[in-house]
């Protein structure tokens, strides 16, 4: 049995047998796997789930279980790489609005389909400041540098209000210090109608956290 | 001179140029392809059931059609409705439309064993009826299967398999329920492939003979999602949803006593998920059926949830593994 790329609890794993062997290679178990409604059956990944782009780098260009491509920036971190698992989180729309979102039929409110925007994403000291341009919930992704890619090792989520918000961060998840090194704070928001912003992101760079 | 038939042989070569005529014009109506409909308008002859257009269907290698209209078609024969001729395309007038089923006694709705490369069945139902006996099959077949429900009456008692699929035929865009009971989709020697299909039963999909290739797939399985026997089976971009039973495994790959043949399965991002209970696996591979020969399993890019055991391997004796 050979696993490699692949998320799950490896502390319940049996091999039985001289020559029975279970040989694994970048595997993760991120715990919560961050569907979307798993409970109903719907096994596609929430933009905050830690499986995005957590898939083989070398993996060819193809179409996921939608029929949609594969391996795509989902995350728009920058980087298009396939997430693990059946379904591939698309890029979010474009602020404005999905196509189809036309005039509303019968006098029907027309539905939001208009994402929110963030501005001014930046450092100043231990707070991350940014301006969305409407009510949503943030998600804020700290990815580090390893091998040269950047994996998340941490997602924070927090309601922002419309106009100027901030996210204390001190180098610390929880309890936990982050290790020195190179780290990538990206930043998505998603309203009460589930419009996802285009992700913001940063580069951070964590000296000794005391 | 005059011959036998009174002609002389002076005229014979008319009468050869004549019956070569007769012969040329002939021929390509008797290989040119036909088309046969039942219950429909189309351009073809206007027949009064599928067994007749069956009947009708030549043996030649020029693929003839059968348009079927919007209507339910019960098998007379105790074997459904069963063709070994010619290429033949058969053409329903859509899903939930065109619906064919057979008696409940019945061993199987569809039998299709034709020419493969053109052969194909498309835009249909196949239902398997209320009470039907052991071992019913919705469809046989060794040609392709597109835009096809196969789906049983929720009235049952024993167990039926929806599709069964030899010589390396594909099925894609299809729909195959058999509910908790049923093994939706079985290959045999061949292999085939299974593409943009959601597929419900006990098993899942169940490859034989491997040389198999699951792609973009939905399986929901109360057994086991996909049960590889021998050689390679691929699934790759598909969901494996193992619902509640009495326990369970979502990938298994076992050996099979007698077939001299490994069974290996490559899983190329794929969504496991099995009840939260210590009874069901993940993935599985073993050799317990034949311990000298190897089972193995590739999971790449994959997802596993539930369950107590991820990845079990099981390597019964010293010859086999993984």
């Amino acid at each position: 049995m050979k696993a490699a790329y692949s998320d799950y609890d490896p502390t319940g794993n049996k091999k039985l047998g001289v020559s029975a062997g279970i040989y694994e290679s970048d595997v993760s178990n991120v715990g919560d796997a961050g569907f979307v409604d798993a409970a109903n059956g719907d096994f596609h990944l929430l933009p905050t789930s830690e499986l995005l782009d957590m898939g083989d780098p070398a993996t060819a260009q193809g179409l996921d279980l939608d029929g949609k491509p594969l391996v795509a920036d989902g995350d728009a971190d920058g980087g298009a790489r396939r997430d693990l698992g059946a379904y591939e989180l698309q890029p979010p729309a474009p602020a404005g609005g999905e196509p189809g979102g036309g005039e509303p039929a019968g006098g029907q409110p027309a539905p939001d389909t208009v994402a929110p925007v963030i501005t001014g994403f930046r450092r100043r000291g231990t707070r991350l400041r940014y301006s969305l341009s409407e009510p949503a919930r943030v998600a804020l992704r700290i990815k580090r540098a390893r091998n040269g890619r950047y994996r998340t090792i941490a997602t924070l989520t927090r309601r922002g209000a419309a106009g100027a918000n901030t996210i204390r961060f001190t180098g610390r998840v929880g309890r936990r210090a982050l290790r020195p090194g190179r780290y990538r704070a990206v930043l998505t928001a998603t309203d009460a109608a589930g419009n996802r912003s285009a992700p913001r992101a940063i580069r951070l760079r964590i000296a000794r956290v005391r | 001179m005059a011959d036998a038939l009174g002609m002389t042989s002076e005229r014979r070569p008319w009468l050869v140029s004549i019956v070569g005529c007769a012969v040329a014009l002939a021929l390509p109506s008797a290989a040119s392809a036909k088309d046969y409909c039942v219950d429909t308008a189309c351009p073809g002859t206007n027949v009064d059931s599928i067994e007749q257009a069956l009947d009708f269907s030549d043996d030649d290698s020029i693929l003839d059609r059968i348009f079927l209209g919007p209507s339910v078609y019960t098998a007379k024969n105790p074997w459904g409705f069963d063709y070994n001729g010619g290429p033949i395309e058969i053409i329903g007038a859509g899903r939930g439309k065109t619906i064919l089923t057979a008696a409940a006694s019945s061993t199987s709705i569809l039998s299709l064993a034709t020419t493969k490369e053109t052969s194909s069945i498309h835009d249909l139902t196949i239902r398997v009826p209320a009470w039907a006996d052991q071992g019913m099959v919705g469809l046989r077949t060794i040609n392709d299967v597109r835009r096809v429900d196969v789906t049983q009456d929720p009235k049952q008692l024993k167990d039926h398999t929806g599709v069964q699929i030899w010589n390396g035929a594909a099925l894609e865009d299809s729909r195959v329920d058999m509910g908790s009971d049923g093994t939706a989709v079985v290959f045999y020697s061949g292999g085939g492939a299974v593409r943009d299909s959601t597929l419900r039963g006990r098993v899942g999909v169940k490859s034989v003979y491997g040389d198999l290739a699951i792609e973009r797939s939905t399986i929901t399985a109360y057994d086991a999602g996909l049960q590889a026997e021998r050689k390679l089976t691929t699934i790759s971009d598909s969901l494996v949803h193992l619902a509640s039973y009495s326990n369970g495994t979502g990938i298994r790959a076992d050996t099979q006593a007698g077939s001299g043949s490994d069974v290996t399965v490559k899983a190329d991002g794929v969504t496991v998920v099995v009840p939260p209970f210590q009874i069901y696996n993940g993935v599985s591979a073993s050799t317990f059926n034949a311990p000298g020969l190897n089972a193995e399993v590739d999971l790449t890019n994959s997802v596993i949830r539930g369950g107590g055991t991820p990845l079990s391997a099981y390597a019964a004796g010293m010859g086999g593994r993984r």
